[in-house]
């Protein structure tokens, strides 16, 4: 039993040094070993299916360590790596994160294309990573298109056609998003439909629009977490989230974010779920 | 004789745990993770009791705010609340007119509360009468009354519109009905449109969307201040809290002043960078 875990633990530390050679990373053999095992325990009580991340803070981060923007939103895509392999490693099926919101695009130009660039180079990088080839993890781009230039888009379309036959998770990367937006894409699509007579408008419900959402097909949303102190939601899943959803506000950046404040974020999840079960027996 | 029994008890007793937990492995970990959730409501008990000690000063009149409203930069012209109870008894409208009450003193212009059975629209009567009263006796050094009105927006689209904007303080009572069901209604109304040739395809667009959403009078609140432990929307109007400011204070689930006063210096101290 230890042998083998020791085993996988080895290999991912070095295909994480391979990774990510910029970053000194130290073998943290043991303590990573106990997140193992905590992970283990967990997964006996509930566990999410579905959950998202709003992961802001990484301007605030490059400033606070004195680094570009650019880095810290480098930092920024390798802690989603890593928060995407505890989620996988969990056992929760969808992940949905917010990359770039259409708001996004008022940004200085500079970074705006440094962001499209990290873009362009990690996405392919990403999709071929070992935690998307080791839990057959879809990647999935939402967001308006319309918005993006020729060359990205094309970039993303081969992404999502290299993963588009994984079929045991799946990542949802909000890119060029915001769910008012998305509503209405739903709600126009619909209006097609009784257009060209495919449905009445007697048949529209909250189904149908749920369905005409990018996140069709995924299990409802359960957890919402947003770094960085901020307490909104800034147009981010907005129908997804305003129902059964913990939503968690965390006091951090999101390059600072770690798989501690993960686990107790789970672990509250878990708590208040059987509360509320409680409650609903009596 | 009683040791020898214990003795001979105590080796079997861990033989026969460790026979039980070698051939079911998962036993283990489920009294790991109970022992675990037992130990992390040790220590969320523990941080709460901090909390115990706080003295919850409850105004009573509105001469006693004024130290509070000096330190703040902005206020929300729209604030929403998230009904404390989930039945509704007199005490609680009580606490509801005393909060429109504190929100009128700050100057905010429009207090939305959240009730998502739908329930409290029932009690729009008696939750007027108690706003007179305790607003009398609240802002009994005003030399004018403010009129605070209590409507609901099924009520709204009525011939009452014209007066709500004389009232000092608009007091929605808003449930989940107003949410999704809004938006299909819209949607159904949209599509009527667009085959009666009304509207063309191309130009249902977010704005579009926005403004008939807005015919049912409920407005984007600028904070949301939540009087539970954890934050459930619970099925609140999903457009519209798109920028909104959700304030809620862990491990703290009581209706009180002090987190009202809370939530504004939180809003006071935020800043909206819309994207940029």
């Amino acid at each position: 039993m230890s042998t083998v875990s020791t085993l996988t633990h080895d290999s991912k530390t070095t295909d994480k040094e391979v990774f990510d050679s910029t970053i000194p990373s130290s073998p943290k053999s043991l303590s990573k070993q106990f997140h193992e095992f905590l992970i283990k325990i967990l997964k006996y009580g509930k566990i999410p299916q579905h959950i998202g991340f709003i992961m802001d803070g990484n301007r605030r981060f490059a400033r606070k360590i004195n680094v570009q923007t650019a880095e810290g939103h480098y930092r920024g895509f390798l802690k989603m790596e890593e928060v995407l392999d505890i989620c996988l490693q969990l056992g929760i099926k969808v992940v949905t994160v917010y990359a770039f919101s259409i708001e996004n695009f008022k940004r200085p130009k500079e970074e705006v294309d440094a962001l499209m660039h990290l873009a362009k180079t990690k996405l392919i990088e990403l999709c071929q990573s070992k935690t998307v080839k080791k839990y057959g993890v879809c990647v999935r781009i939402l967001g308006n298109m319309s918005y993006v230039s020729q060359d990205l888009r094309e970039v993303i379309e081969e992404a999502v056609e290299m993963t588009k036959n994984n079929n045991r998770s799946i990542l949802n990367v909000c890119f060029s998003y915001t769910s008012r937006d998305e509503i209405t894409n739903s709600v126009k699509s619909i209006v097609k439909m009784v257009e060209n007579k495919q449905i009445q408008v007697g048949d529209i419900n909250e189904n149908l629009i749920e369905q005409c959402l990018f996140t069709h097909g995924c299990p409802p949303l359960e957890i919402l977490i947003r770094t960085s102190g901020e307490i909104r939601l800034s147009d981010f899943l907005l129908w997804q989230c305003h129902q059964d959803c913990y939503i968690h506000f965390e006091n951090c950046y999101w390059p600072e974010f770690s798989i501690w404040k993960m686990l107790q974020i789970i672990l509250e999840y878990q708590l208040s779920n059987k509360i509320t079960r409680k409650k609903s027996f009596f | 004789m009683v040791s020898t029994e214990i003795f001979l008890f105590i080796p079997l007793l861990l033989i026969g745990l460790v026979i039980i937990f070698y051939r079911r492995p998962d036993l283990i970990y489920n009294l790991l993770l109970v022992i675990l959730h037992f130990m992390y409501s040790l220590y969320k008990l523990y941080l709460s009791i901090p909390l115990l000690f706080l003295r919850n000063r409850t105004p009573t009149c509105a001469s006693q705010l004024s130290g509070d409203i000096k330190y703040l930069d902005k206020i929300p012209k729209h604030l929403a609340v998230m009904f404390w109870s989930d039945d509704i008894q007199e005490e609680r409208l009580i606490e509801a007119a005393q909060l429109c009450c504190w929100a009128w003193c700050f100057g905010v212009k429009t207090v939305s509360i959240y009730e998502p059975e739908g329930h409290l629209k029932e009690y729009i009567q008696l939750l007027q009468y108690h706003i007179n009263s305790v607003s009398r006796e609240f802002i009994s050094l005003e030399k004018i009354l403010p009129t605070i009105q209590v409507t609901s927006p099924s009520s709204i689209s009525s011939p009452i519109e014209n007066e709500t904007n004389q009232s000092d303080l608009l007091v929605n009572l808003i449930s989940r009905s107003d949410g999704r069901a809004r938006i299909v209604e819209t949607t159904k109304s949209l599509t009527k449109d667009v085959i009666q040739e009304k509207i063309k395809y191309d130009d249902v667009n977010i704005q579009e969307l926005d403004r008939r959403l807005k015919i049912f009078q409920i407005p984007e609140p600028q904070l949301l201040i939540s009087f539970s432990s954890r934050i459930d929307l619970d099925g609140f109007p999903p457009w519209q809290i798109h920028l909104t400011e959700i304030f809620h204070v862990p491990d703290n689930p009581n209706f009180s002043y002090s987190i009202f006063l809370q939530g504004l210096r939180k809003y006071s101290k935020c800043n909206q960078r819309f994207g940029k």
